[in-house]
């Protein structure tokens, strides 16, 4: 059933998780390239990390580092011109590269390299992965208004999602409403008064009167802040009042059962009023709904008059409260989180920030984020990623990235960074400047500008897993069987 | 007028060796808006509001703010790039002559002129603008200002011309002031790019050939052609990488000990700020909020936008644990920008006489009887209209009789919402009863309001905010010191 | 690239027809020449009429290769000076600004409301039917699409930082005007000159179809030429055909060559 809005700390005991030791998210030596005219661009270079449910891993790493590629990768969104050469991508239990080898072909001719896709294979890929892309896995854009349709309102962007993904959710919750009756619903009303009216107890309740369709429902009136108490019990019992006809329940029973989709047919009835009031419309008035929550839940201000505002109207701030709202609308396990605040303002950065920290606590979803600002990253995630020039140069956990960092462009990174509060010396900088991914240096793609390279450096080098958060891939730490090599 | 204590106070701290390279006052720059409608009623984005500052010689002033704060177009301003609506720049004045010039507007403004009297005063202050103001500079001073002054842009990509080699676009300056014959003005180009730390191989090329950092130093070498005074640097690393905005930095400090400049640091990102600037002044919905030494500022911020600006900032490292104030809302539209102080609608620690307006406070006054939180309200009649009656009243008239006891738990519930946080109501000074057995007008009054000044608080430290409003600001004193 | 040659190859043509006409075999190349004893069009033979015959008795490919010149000549009159004129009533406007912008802009609006058609007959009723007056009246509706789009081009790049980093190096506005925004304009200018070749030989052509003929029959030229011969089309269709395709290719050729030199002029791929 729908997993609920968990607002308190029962967010573990209702969650459905993948078993503790199965990571959620595991990428293995992928290596993606892109093949231009200038030649074969080497985007990402043996990328393998982990990422376990409801952590928040980050990726930073400078302009050209390929942490957007990574993200892009792992929705298998990579743009045309890119191929995942090699690798394995595994999403909770399914592996979103099994075809990989027959999707694409690099032939490489002289000095003339040319990419060729199979359509049929990338035809089925795209069935596959279109039940997980947006539904299990959503990302949240770091330009805002490139991302929203200008010329669809905000509601009908939020429900458009819930509509293609989260039917069930929608139908469950208004034939729960058919179900109920006032009597049941007292008992609940009388509790939430008496203030003893937990989550839990919630749906336990629910699922005893067999209405579990209504607790996101009650739950969303209840922490309601702008209404009184009078108000909410008014609006909670006023629930079964919204029943439908039996006509439409055997339709959007129907609907459920097709998963969502609807035949030609019955797309060209819709067209008329009365069917579409009587039917298809009632679902997408329910999606509204939905969406009306889903703004409250990020705080927006005005979210009534927001639904039926368009993107150009909005200010950038509001614009990432959508696209966050678009994200977690369908409960995913993961959201990948794309610079979501380098256009921001500082001010609404830390609002945004603040909201996210929120929606980890609430849904506990996993969170791979990306940034190029170090200090951005500290302020969310558990984990962080270190990335140079296409490789994964160090995995950390935030203190010891920020205690120990092993790397030397880590460190170099961090030396470059003006400390707050000390002043007046000169940065350390790292010279020289990032390589060109068409023929990017022979071995560890940072020697050329490291302080600390030996001749060793020239071979790839090794992956070291020094703890059980902490790894590095550097000569300087000794050596492994894991190599990274062009 | 916001007063000039500022500006005066530099003038106690000119009694030392420094001097003031550039101050302005007054300065005001309202953009116009196309309505699009043939007949309507003027209206301007009021980008800066009457803003003071100066910058001594050698020294780095930060002037930070969010989008839309001004912070930009001050800059502009200053190099002339844009015409101002009112106010005045002065480079390198007299000393005396700034002393006159600001007891005279600060005499304007707390004795302002009756028709005919103190119309010498504002004659004499205009005498000074025509003689000394850059925006009454002739086009040959204009060139000497021009030598003077230059600008480094915050986008590498759009600063220099795709369509000029580098060696050309660092000689354009230098070609514009006739600075010699062709082959001293491209050694001179040379030498600056070296001096950047450009090597040789790039002067013959176009600049999409250079990445990020590398056309950034040709702007800033292309600055220092005519060796300036001041340089303004509009947020010159935002767009750049982590690692090359250290570099950039870098190159900018030694430059500045080198050639004895001075710069204006425009920037939104605060932790290059502190590093780079000596001095800072915060900058919001187009006026100066703060304005002081950096360490003091940052140690000890006074205005509550720059608390909370300064807890926004995302510190790289693993405490996360901070005390954070989230401001609510946007920052404001600077075409009908907030009454009395512009950040009262978004301040935690707005209090009754910062500005809010009828509109506001009905707002919340009405959702409050309305809200249902209060369980003694209930018994009110229903509301049926609410009309704002004047700049500081407002009526909410209701269809019924207002039972007599009912004023006193309206006002309990309204201190309560206080209690709560809701600001605007602490607006209110007085709500009075007309009632009737038809009908009852609640009539609400205000507390006047006043716009905050940028007042001297501590050692050269201001604050434009009420909650530390002094009683009226020591300038005669200030003035009257110096000339000891 | 192919656009590059088709071009290269009628300028070619052209420029050989006016100097060394018997190069490519042409008798005549100002005057068709017509020959009575054998009026109707024949069907191309080889050697003597690779493209056959047209009425009256005109060998046809020599009266093609003579009319390309033609067109040309006054198709690149045309676009040039529209070109020319436009870019720089548009460049001072967007330059200068406020009412002058304002005024400029809207008498290019006035004059951009022209219909050609009814204004290539005026001006061909009150100056004469002679190609150059069709010329000129073309020319003076050519004009305005440029100011639009030179200004429009140059109110862009008067945003440009570079612009404003000109202003504060001291560069006065005219210095700021020739040599930072013309040479910024004139890229996409270029390109559109180049486009515009294409359109206005078949507009030319088809004001000259419908009967804006110069004073002499015998002129050669592609519209007359399909004119001529249009009402043997059915029976004769290389009467048409071969004039055709001499504007066809051409447009199509002037279309890849404008696209091409979009590329080319970007400093950017000037590696």
């Amino acid at each position: 059933m729908g997993l609920g809005m968990h607002l308190t700390q029962e967010a573990e005991l209702s969650i459905e998780q993948s078993s503790p030791s199965e990571p959620l998210l595991r990428v293995d030596n992928l290596r993606v390239s892109f093949v231009t005219r200038a030649g074969k661009i080497q985007a990402l270079n043996d990328i393998s990390f982990e990422m376990r449910a409801g952590e928040t891993f980050g990726f930073v790493g400078e302009t050209g580092c390929g942490k957007s590629q990574t993200a892009l990768a792992v929705m298998r969104l990579t743009p045309e011109a890119g191929v995942i050469e090699r690798g394995e991508i595994w999403f909770a239990g399914t592996n979103l590269t099994s075809n990989i080898s027959q999707e694409f072909k690099i032939i490489q001719h002289k000095n003339n390299v040319k990419l060729k896709r199979n359509k049929t294979a990338l035809k089925r890929l795209d069935q596959k992965i279109n039940e997980i892309r947006g539904k299990d896995m959503s990302m949240i854009f770091q330009e805002p208004m490139t991302s929203l349709n200008p010329v669809y309102t905000v509601g009908r962007q939020l429900s458009e999602t819930l509509l293609r993904h989260s039917v069930d959710l929608l139908v469950d919750r208004i034939l729960a409403r058919s179900d109920v009756t006032k009597e049941k619903l007292d008992g609940i009303i009388n509790a939430a008064t008496r203030g003893e009216l937990t989550q839990q107890k919630l749906h336990e309740m629910l699922q005893n009167a067999g209405c579990e369709g209504l607790e996101d429902q009650i739950w969303f009136i209840l922490s309601r802040k702008d209404i009184g108490v009078v108000q909410k019990n008014r609006r909670i019992s006023s629930l079964p009042e919204r029943k439908v006809k039996p006509l439409t329940t055997r339709f959007l029973v129907q609907l459920k059962k097709a998963n969502g989709k609807i035949p030609i047919l019955f797309v060209i009835l819709n067209k008329l009023p009365i069917v579409r009031k009587s039917l298809w419309g009632v679902i997408e008035k329910e999606a509204l709904d939905v969406s009306y929550e889903l703004l409250s839940l990020v705080n927006m201000p005005n979210a009534e008059s927001v639904l039926r505002q368009y993107p150009h109207e909005l200010s950038g701030g509001m614009r990432q409260r959508v696209m966050i709202a678009m994200a977690i609308a369908t409960r995913p396990k993961l959201v990948i989180a794309d610079e979501p605040t380098s256009a921001l303002d500082v001010t609404v950065q830390a609002q945004i920030l603040e909201l996210l920290r929120e929606l980890k606590r609430s849904f506990n979803s996993a969170i791979l984020f990306i940034s190029h600002d170090i200090g951005v990253i500290s302020e969310i995630c558990d984990r962080v990623g270190v990335m140079y020039a296409g490789n994964l140069v160090e995995v950390a956990r935030l203190d010891q990235l920020f205690a120990d960092p092993k790397h030397p462009y880590t460190q170099g990174l961090l030396a470059s960074i003006p400390k707050y509060g000390e002043k007046r010396e000169l940065l350390q900088t790292i010279e020289g400047a990032v390589p060109n991914l068409i023929d990017p240096p022979k071995g560890c793609r940072f020697r050329t500008r490291c302080p600390r390279a030996f001749e060793k450096c020239s071979l790839g080098p090794p992956w070291l897993q020094i703890d059980k958060d902490h790894g590095v891939l550097c000569w300087l730490y000794g050596d492994s069987e894991k190599h990274v090599d062009q | 007028m916001a007063c000039c204590v500022g500006s005066t106070e530099t003038a106690r701290n000119m009694s030392t060796s420094e001097e003031i390279l550039i101050q302005g006052s007054g300065l005001k720059v309202y953009f116009p808006v196309k309505t699009g409608k043939l007949f309507a009623r003027a209206l301007y984005v009021h980008a800066v509001d009457d803003v003071n500052f100066f910058i001594k010689k050698g020294e780095v002033v930060g002037l930070v703010g969010e989008s839309g704060c001004g912070k930009t177009t001050l800059g502009r301003l200053i190099l002339r790039l844009i015409k101002p609506t009112n106010g005045a720049i002065f480079l390198e004045p007299d000393r005396d002559l700034m002393k006159r010039y600001l007891q005279l507007l600060n005499d304007l403004e707390h004795n302002p002129p009756r028709d005919g009297k103190q119309d010498e005063r504002l004659q004499e202050t205009k005498t000074i603008e025509k003689a000394h103001s850059i925006f009454k500079f002739g086009h040959k001073e204009m060139r000497k200002y021009r030598r003077n002054t230059h600008i480094v842009f915050q986008d590498p990509n759009s600063s220099l011309d795709p369509r000029m080699l580098i060696k050309d676009i660092v000689a354009e300056p230098l070609k514009a002031h006739h600075y010699g014959s062709k082959t001293e003005i491209y050694e001179r180009a040379a030498a600056l790019l070296a001096a950047c730390g450009l090597e040789a191989q790039y002067i013959n090329r176009f600049p999409h050939e250079l990445s990020g950092g590398q056309r950034q130093r040709v702007a800033v070498a292309r600055a220092l052609a005519m060796s300036p005074k001041l340089v303004i640097l509009d947020e010159p690393t935002s767009a750049l990488d982590v690692s090359v905005q250290a570099q950039v930095l870098n190159l900018l400090k030694k430059l500045k000990k080198e050639f004895n400049l001075s710069f204006l640091f425009i920037s939104h990102h605060l932790i290059v700020v502190r590093y780079m600037s000596d001095r800072i002044m915060v900058m919001y919905a187009g006026q100066v909020v703060e304005d002081g030494e950096t360490e003091e500022v940052f140690t000890n911020p006074l205005h509550p936008y720059t608390k909370a600006l300064l807890s926004a900032v995302p510190i790289p490292d693993a405490k996360t644990k901070r005390e954070r104030i989230i401001l609510e809302g946007e920052v404001p539209n600077l075409i009908e920008p907030p009454r009395g102080c512009r950040f009262h609608p978004r301040c935690p620690a707005a209090f009754e006489t910062c500005g809010w307006s009828t509109r506001e406070v009905k707002d919340s006054f009405t959702s409050t009887l309305l809200s249902g939180r209060y369980p003694t309200l209930s018994k009110l009649p229903a509301i049926e209209n609410e009309v704002e009656t004047s700049d500081l009243t407002f009526q909410v008239k209701m269809s019924g009789n207002l039972p007599p006891n009912e004023l006193a738990e309206i006002e309990k519930a309204i201190e309560t919402e206080v209690a709560r946080g809701n600001r605007a109501l602490k607006a209110i000074k007085e709500i009075k009863v007309d009632g009737s057995q038809v009908s009852s007008t609640l009539t609400v009054t205000l507390h006047a309001f006043k716009t905050p000044t940028l007042t001297l608080v501590k050692d050269h430290h201001s604050v434009a905010c009420h909650l530390y409003a002094q009683q009226e600001p020591q300038i005669m004193n200030l003035i009257t010191s110096n000339t000891a | 690239m192919v656009g590059v040659v088709i071009v290269l190859a009628y300028f070619a043509i052209a420029a050989i027809d006016y100097t060394f006409p018997s190069l490519i075999g042409v008798q005549n190349a100002f005057s068709m020449v017509p020959d009575y004893t054998n009026p109707v069009p024949s069907p191309p033979t080889w050697p003597i009429h690779p493209f056959g015959t047209t009425f009256p008795g005109v060998d046809l490919y020599q009266a093609v290769m003579s009319a390309i010149r033609v067109d040309l000549w006054y198709s690149l009159l045309i676009v040039l000076a529209g070109a020319s004129i436009g870019t720089i009533v548009g460049v001072l406007a967007a330059y200068a600004g406020g009412y002058f912008d304002e005024v400029l802009m809207r008498f290019t609006d006035i004059f951009l409301s022209v219909p050609y058609l009814p204004f290539a007959i005026a001006v061909a009723f009150v100056l004469g039917r002679a190609l150059d007056n069709v010329s000129i009246a073309l020319a003076i509706v050519w004009w305005p699409l440029y100011a639009r789009y030179a200004h429009g081009q140059a109110l862009s790049i008067k945003e440009n930082a570079y612009v404003e980093a000109a202003k504060a190096s001291g560069v006065g506005s005219w210095g700021i005007m020739l040599r930072h925004v013309v040479p910024n304009v004139l890229t996409p200018i270029f390109v559109q000159v180049s486009l515009d070749l294409g359109t206005v030989v078949q507009v030319f052509a088809a004001l000259t179809f419908i009967g804006f003929a110069s004073g002499n029959p015998l002129l050669p030229e592609l519209g007359t030429l399909i004119s001529n011969g249009f009402q043997y089309a059915v029976a004769a269709p290389w009467v048409v055909l071969f004039p055709g395709l001499a504007i066809l290719i051409f447009a199509i050729g002037m279309n890849l060559l404008g696209d091409g030199l979009r590329d080319a002029l970007d400093p950017r791929s000037r590696t």
